[in-house]
């Protein structure tokens, strides 16, 4: 009975969250850092219900969530079909990429872009595509160097070739506002000649989190609306690529590892190893933390981009790593 | 009294060589039927395993169309 009760609950819930999310696409996730300068973990798990004709990449835009985070966060889901009443889990929760929170931060491994506003304690993340195998998104500091609205696209040579092999004919120029325009209705352009933070037309829409483009950052259409609105021509913009992050909420230590995508093509890289989340716990060890090392195992071996719990105190781990320890080895 | 004891003896015996022979074909029958069995659920098995890897084949072909249709 109670558990019939507490099925029935959860069912209404997600009800409701579907009711409020996948009704309306959202225009990113903002987060208040105004708690503790120390806390870099921002955001919660959330759930919902896979309903009759939804895809997870239907539940992945209603969520913002981009398209390899939600079919990593549910591996055992069918990403064109999940069962009707399956549940969905929504990886909404993230660790704040390491370094300055300023301006524009992209961390390629993830994903996903973090914009600081200057003199608020808040940040707001989107869900990007990023350069495929062949086109990689370059790393490095630059800025927005100016805004354009409804761009024209000018193909490059390369990509006309490319389509040409498909035996697509791709004119030299798709106007500004075209629905095909694979550029949107807004974009950023970077100091790094050729690249731009831009949106995407509607048929591309549900490629948003993924390695598909030919180096330029492309956010949801709602998304690029709202980042275009926030962002001024200057804003710094740091582009890392970070697939092991640590951060801490209160004093509890959690560790986020992305694995890429399998299954589709070649990996664009390796999955992180033991070793390398250990370097990354290691100044916290050192602080005193202590971790339970059959969390980080687990951490590593799924490699969700789920932040994980790893600290020793809430788990009854018997392998601990301590500031006795060499988190390095 | 001694022609009714050699008669029941003969009775009784005819009676459990018969049920005796009827167990043995039983036997055998349900043998038969199983081997049946085992061989038609190995097909379906099979028939199964068969479906599977087409299933993801399919899927995986999908999801490389999708991933190239993404592309601009």
């Amino acid at each position: 009975m109670g558990l019939a009760r507490l099925r029935l609950g959860w069912r209404c819930f997600a009800l409701l969250a579907w009711v409020c999310g996948v009704a309306t696409p959202s225009q990113g996730e903002k987060f208040d850092l105004s708690s503790s300068r120390r806390d870099t973990v921002i955001g919660e798990l959330g759930y919902t219900m896979a309903w009759r004709g939804d895809s997870l990449l239907d539940i992945a835009r209603s969520f913002d969530i981009g398209h390899d985070q939600i079919i990593n966060a549910n591996p055992r889901l069918n990403r064109w079909l999940p069962k009707v009443g399956a549940e969905v889990v929504l990886p909404s929760m993230y660790v704040l990429p390491p370094g300055e929170r300023r301006g524009i931060v992209l961390n390629l491994a993830e994903l996903r872009l973090y914009y600081f506003p200057q003199g608020r304690k808040t940040v707001h993340t989107f869900p990007v595509s990023i350069g495929d195998y062949d086109w990689r998104t370059p790393k490095g500091t630059t800025k927005v160097i100016a805004k354009h609205v409804d761009p024209a696209w000018y193909p490059p040579k390369s990509i006309r070739e490319e389509h040409a092999e498909d035996g697509e004919d791709l004119p030299p120029m798709i106007p500004g506002g075209d629905p095909d325009n694979p550029l949107g209705r807004f974009a950023l352009r970077l100091g790094i000649p050729g690249y731009l933070i831009h949106g995407t037309d509607q048929r591309r829409s549900f490629g948003i989190g993924m390695r598909v483009s030919h180096g330029c950052i492309r956010l949801y259409p709602e998304d690029i609306e709202k980042l275009y609105t926030m962002v001024t021509i200057g804003t710094p913009v740091r582009i890392i690529d970070q697939p092991v992050k640590v951060g801490l909420r209160g004093d509890e230590l959690f560790v986020e590892v992305h694995h890429p995508l399998v299954n589709d093509e070649e990996p664009l890289f390796d999955p992180p190893t033991l070793e390398d989340v250990l370097r990354e716990l290691e100044p916290f060890v050192r602080e005193g933390h202590d971790v339970d090392l059959d969390r980080v195992e687990a951490a590593v071996r799924l490699g969700d981009g789920v932040p994980m719990s790893v600290s020793a105190s809430r788990f009854s781990g018997e392998r601990l790593l301590t500031a006795t320890c060499d988190a390095g080895r | 009294m001694r022609s009714y004891s050699i008669l029941f003896s003969s009775l009784l015996l005819t009676a459990v060589l018969v049920s005796g022979c009827a167990t043995k074909s039983s036997v055998a029958k349900a043998k038969d039927e199983a081997r049946d069995a085992h061989r038609i659920a190995e097909q379906a098995l099979t028939t199964a395993q068969e479906a599977n890897n087409r299933s993801t084949r399919t899927e995986e072909m999908v999801n490389r169309s999708f991933r190239h249709s993404m592309r601009k």
